[in-house]
């Protein structure tokens, strides 16, 4: 045989294989399934992750899904009250929709019924036809990003923080900054100016680098010569407040969450941005109470924070008597930016009110509502199985249980959508040991709607994922600030020098760690 | 004999010894370094190697530089597991370095290297002899190899084109085998510069290709400089945290790369083989042995070749073999495999240099389970915290052996801690994701149970254990497990938190929950003897009566006999006694330290032959086993 011939027959081998996969493609994307007679059953259809009886926004990426039902053959149709029906055919009962069909749909539907048809073909018994999935398409969309970190169930160690992205529209991941891009450090506490992707704080820390805080501005990023933990930004853009705490971890024998946080000294300070100096004043920052959490009202005339009192004499015991009984209160202090003065301390809901301590508070874009989660004590609601979210009313001062979108497990880490009328939040649900990112509508009179987990492009992603997902933040857009830009700050000599006129209410002793990884 | 003859002759003996000599490696890889102990060692003294079946964890490698090869490596260690095929992706890996060598070594015109071109090959030994798995950096260093022959045998004349080529393939071996492109970089310079004597092109070579890692590492990939250019040669992440001993091994490995070729470049120069090349190919002479005899292997130089060789390889096995890690891998075999008996029989015969916290905690175990702990702990060295291994800090190794034994007792949460933290550090390792997904049946979890189950059934050795785990799991939530129902039955139910005296606060729980945890109970007694902490131990005998012992065990004989002596108090032993054949010899004891009481090191060695398994001994020296 020449060579002439057997590159012939190369390329003719490689033509059918190339056809073969063609066809193979095209087989399974079209819809080879007519189904004429089935049987009807009454119970809804076991689907994973349960996307049912939800209010979906008009711009999410497609709600791919695993169906758990005995069954050789999986027919799905979706359909609204205009445009073309989905429909998917599956002989494993992962169900993923075509993206671009999936966003016509729900385009050309928002206040309309998205329904979801699915039949289970069994072996030797036909078809059968499930009840009927009925979700609801939103008027309002949702931002078309967020941005959480991702981390492993950790403990003590952290090897694989990172801080990502999610286009909600497309279901697609990326990399904002990891950990072992820098020799493994730990990125944490990003914070964004009012869902501005191209205006963020964020947090690292790293045996190399030290500990620091990244300033990213009009695509550069700047050091700052200080340490923030939980950052709030002033709406103006002019003042981040931060909290400084020590912090220390420590373990359950029988309690089905391990773990258990408690900050056992903790303050309040802000950063002048213009000024480059971080300041504090005696009213959040009281030895005899541990202040933490803040954020400012959507006009900036406030800065609410959570604060409780030392029940222990022992600072360094640990756990410390009465760990059980810390109950944080809402606390408010007027602020003009203008002046950079405080005004008059208040207890705005206090936990003696509410029997809970009162965690992680969160403002409605439109001031309406603030969020906020409680649980039975601590500063720390992910690891208290107690933890829900709680909606108050900032009219009438007024607060309720998020019921529709609660669950037996710890709801933390929330925030609204610019629009004011989505929430995301970290939820430990089903079993209360993997946080995951949930979406729940609230409407204008504050109810909310059962919360779905953040879509995926892969239908059972979710089914082989350890991952932890948590404080997550909308933004208006993609961080278009490359990782490549946040490393280089990172390894920088230079930093902002940050005039710090206070002592720290965290002082490190030898040997110990400033701020333990917690989720 | 002609010439062409004397050249297939030279070539049929290169063959000959060149296939004895992997024969052997293979051998020697299969039966002395064994690679299933290297397994066995994944996670311990090795970092376990990263490797799933399917398209996610396919797509996550793939998506990031020098993925490829780490995904092949960690596909090919798992290949360890099965002794026999382990040896021979060692010796293929070995062998194909070996090719390239060579071709590399004729390439640039010598017609044979001797045993120049084992020499990486023989490397690659003495890093699987020390118990390191350098299969991702034996990977790329092929691929380097290959590409460097590829880039050579194209050949292209024109400059442009030439650097063209030499960018895509630089780019493309970022992506493949991460900052071994560097290697590649430094290897075409070399060639440039001494081969070809252009002085100008080789530094233009240099900087482009340093640009462009730094292109494609720096700004493409977002990776650190240093990453960037020294990933797989210096800091390879899979060995940066297991052991640091293996950098500078890493870095002769490629110096020595580099060097051999430009010390064997600059001899070509010197002997101006390339002036004698040309006029040998003008005449059409085959037979290169003559035109560059001084460094041609010839039939006189066989035997000498063959002999280095030989001193080489039989240096490197010598020399490169850690037994004390073989040993501590085999230990972990043992230990991993139950196989209590052989584990004792294993430790007793280690040399006490290679006595280790670790292997402490395992004799202690394996005791237990041969109901041999209160009879012969103190025959064994006894270190602190090797009971549990708690605390672990960041010694990352214990963290697996604190969280099974843990597992064992019963204490779920803790073991769960201890389980998380290993995750974290070594990633999906299989019997982590077993313990983890049993954990999570025990917990009435079972959503979280089959997350790690269903990453187990994606494990290349463990996947049937992961899919009958599920399989169990979603039967009857994994009840039918009898390691799920011993579980559920002796777990801390009452909730607290635990203790600053972890070890106490653990087995005093357990007892709490189950007071027939035998292990619990030996454990605890265990401790407060290792604590020389008498007054509790003393209180604790009373638990005796919760189990069958046939007599009060030995070393708990001599911790009483000990206590009432130095308290005069009575203890209770609720009608067990204390048996003669220990009175005598605590009497012996007792005269002998009264003897010498001024002196303590003379009375440690009048007592050494005798003692050195006695509790009584341990209490005041602080010492104990009988081997040296």
């Amino acid at each position: 045989m020449s060579r002439r011939s057997g590159y012939l027959i190369f390329f003719f081998i490689l033509a059918v294989i190339a056809f073969c996969v063609w066809y193979g493609l095209h087989t399974f994307s079209s819809d080879p399934v007519t189904i004429e007679e089935y049987a009807q059953v009454s119970a809804p259809p076991k689907i994973k992750p349960d996307y049912s009886g939800i209010v979906i926004p008009p711009n999410i990426g497609p709600l791919n899904f695993v169906i758990h039902e005995p069954g050789t053959g999986y027919y799905v149709k979706a359909y609204s009250a205009e445009g073309t029906p989905l429909k998917v055919y599956s002989k494993t009962g992962r169900i993923e929709f075509s993206r671009r069909k999936w966003q016509k749909l729900l385009s050309v539907n928002p206040g309309k019924k998205l329904y979801i048809d699915i039949y289970v073909k069994s072996k030797g018994n036909g078809w059968v036809r499930h009840e009927n999935i009925v979700n609801t398409i939103a008027e309002e969309p949702i931002d078309p990003y967020v941005a959480y970190r991702i981390i492993n169930p950790l403990y003590n160690f952290t090897n694989n923080t990172a801080i990502h992205q999610y286009d909600l529209e497309n279901n697609k991941e990326s990399l904002i900054i990891k950990g072992k891009s820098f020799y493994s450090g730990c990125v944490n506490c990003h914070s964004f100016l009012n869902y501005d992707p191209e205006t963020m704080l964020l947090g690292f820390r790293n045996i190399v680098y030290g500990m620091s805080t990244l300033f990213a501005s009009n695509g550069r990023v700047k050091k700052l010569g200080i340490k923030f933990g939980h950052t709030s930004w002033h709406p103006s853009g002019k003042v981040a407040a931060y909290s400084i705490y020590r912090v220390k971890q420590f373990f359950h024998h029988a309690r089905r969450e391990v773990r258990d946080v408690v900050e056992l000294d903790s303050a309040l300070a802000y950063y002048l941005l213009d000024k480059q100096v971080a300041k504090t004043t005696p009213e959040f920052a009281d030895k005899e109470r541990l202040e933490t959490q803040p954020v400012w009202s959507p006009d900036g005339k406030y800065l609410y924070f959570v604060s409780a009192p030392v029940l222990w004499e022992n600072r360094k015991k640990l756990p410390p008597e009465n760990f059980e009984k810390v109950q944080y209160d809402l606390m408010r202090i007027s602020y003009d930016v203008e002046t950079d003065t405080w005004g008059k301390l208040e207890t705005f809901l206090s936990a003696e009110q509410t029997g809970k301590s009162i965690l992680i508070p969160r403002f409605s874009p439109d001031g309406r509502f603030m969020l906020v989660s409680m649980c039975d004590y601590s500063c720390f609601a992910l690891f208290q199985p107690s933890s829900d979210l709680y909606l108050i009313d900032m009219e009438t001062g007024k607060y309720s249980d998020l019921e529709e979108a609660n669950s037996n497990h710890s709801e933390a880490w929330h925030g609204f959508s610019s629009n004011s009328r989505w929430i995301v939040f970290s939820s430990k649900r089903p079993e209360g040991v993997f946080t995951r990112l949930y979406f729940s509508y609230i409407d204008k009179t504050g109810k909310s709607s059962k919360a779905f987990i953040m879509p995926q492009s892969d239908a059972s992603f979710y089914e082989s994922s350890y991952r932890i997902y948590n404080v997550p933040e909308f933004i208006s857009g993609p961080v278009k600030i490359s990782q490549k830009e946040f490393g280089r700050a990172i390894r920088s000599k230079d930093e902002v020098k940050v005039e710090i006129p206070f002592s720290t209410a965290t002082p490190q002793a030898p040997g110990e760690t400033l701020q333990l990884e917690r989720e | 004999m002609t010439a062409v003859q004397k050249s297939l002759s030279e070539q049929r003996y290169r063959s000959l010894r060149s296939v004895i000599f992997f024969a052997c490696f293979y051998i020697y890889v299969w039966k002395v370094i064994e690679p299933y102990l290297l397994y066995s060692g994944y996670g311990l003294i090795s970092r376990y190697p990263a490797f799933l079946r399917g398209w996610v964890f396919f797509k996550e490698l793939f998506s990031q530089s020098s993925g490829p090869v780490e995904y092949a490596a960690g596909f090919l260690s798992h290949v360890f597991y099965y002794s026999w095929a382990g040896a021979l992706v060692i010796t293929g890996l070995a062998w194909l370095i070996w090719l390239c060598m060579n071709r590399l070594i004729r390439f640039a015109g010598r017609k044979s290297a001797g045993p120049l071109s084992y020499v990486p090959s023989l490397l690659l030994l003495g890093f699987y002899n020390g118990y390191m798995n350098p299969l991702a950096a034996g990977l790329s260093t092929l691929t380097v190899l290959l590409f460097i022959l590829l880039y050579e045998r194209i050949s292209v004349k024109n400059i442009a084109i030439s650097l063209a080529l030499f960018i895509f393939m630089t780019v493309l071996l970022f992506y493949l085998a991460g900052g071994a492109s560097v290697l590649f970089i430094a290897m075409i310079v070399l060639y440039r510069l001494f081969i070809q004597r252009r002085v100008l092109i080789s530094g233009i070579y240099l900087v482009i290709g340093l640009a462009t890692v730094w292109a494609v590492g720096v700004e493409f990939f977002g990776l650190e400089p240093r990453r960037a250019y020294l990933i797989f040669l210096l800091f390879h992440p899979l060995i940066k945290q297991t052991t640091d001993k293996m950098l500078p091994l890493y870095f002769n490995l490629c110096l020595i790369l580099v060097v051999v070729f430009a010390g064997f470049f600059n001899k070509v120069l010197t002997s101006q083989y390339l002036g004698k090349k040309k006029k040998i190919e003008k005449k059409g002479n085959p037979d290169l042995d003559k035109s560059g005899g001084n460094f041609q292997s010839s039939r006189s130089t066989r035997p000498a070749e063959t002999a280095i060789l030989i001193l080489i390889s039989v240096t490197i096995a010598l020399f490169s073999f850690k037994s004390e890690k073989k040993n501590k891998c085999r230990t972990m075999y043992l230990e991993q495999h139950k196989m209590w008996a052989e584990l004792t029989e294993h430790i007793s015969q280690l040399p006490a240099d290679q006595y280790d916290l670790a292997t402490n905690h395992c004799a202690n175990k394996a005791l237990y389970y041969l109901g041999r702990l209160g009879e012969e702990m103190f025959s064994y060295s006894q270190k602190k915290h090797s009971l549990m291994l708690l605390p672990t800090k960041n010694i990352y190794p214990f963290q697996l052996l604190s969280s099974k034994i843990l597992m064992e007792l019963g204490s779920v949460n803790i073991a769960e801690k201890q389980s998380y933290e290993f995750l974290e550090n070594t990633g999906d390792y299989h019997y982590i994701l077993k313990q983890l997904g049993i954990i999570n049946m025990v917990k009435q979890q079972p959503e979280t149970a089959s997350v790690y189950l269903t990453i187990l059934s994606k494990d290349l050795i463990h996947s049937k254990e992961g899919k009958a785990l599920l399989n169990a799991l979603s039967k009857d939530g994994g009840a039918g497990i009898s390691e799920v129902r011993r579980l559920r039955a002796i777990m801390p139910t009452q909730q607290q938190v635990l203790g600053t005296n972890i070890i106490e606060s653990v087995l005093l729980k357990l007892l709490e929950k189950d007071r027939r945890n035998k292990m619990a109970f030996e454990y605890l007694m265990a401790y407060y003897l290792l604590g020389k902490q008498l007054d509790k131990f003393v209180n604790n005998l009373w638990r005796l009566d919760n189990f069958e012992y046939a007599n009060i065990p030995r070393n708990y004989e001599e911790a009483i006999l000990l206590y009432t002596e130095m308290t005069k108090k009575k203890v209770e032993l609720h009608g067990r006694k204390i048996r003669n054949q220990r009175r005598i010899p605590y009497i012996q004891f007792s005269r002998t330290i009264k003897r010498y009481r001024q002196n303590k090191n003379s009375a440690m060695k009048a007592l050494s032959a005798d003692f050195r398994d006695n509790y009584m001994f341990y209490y005041y020296f602080g010492i104990s086993g009988k081997r040296k």
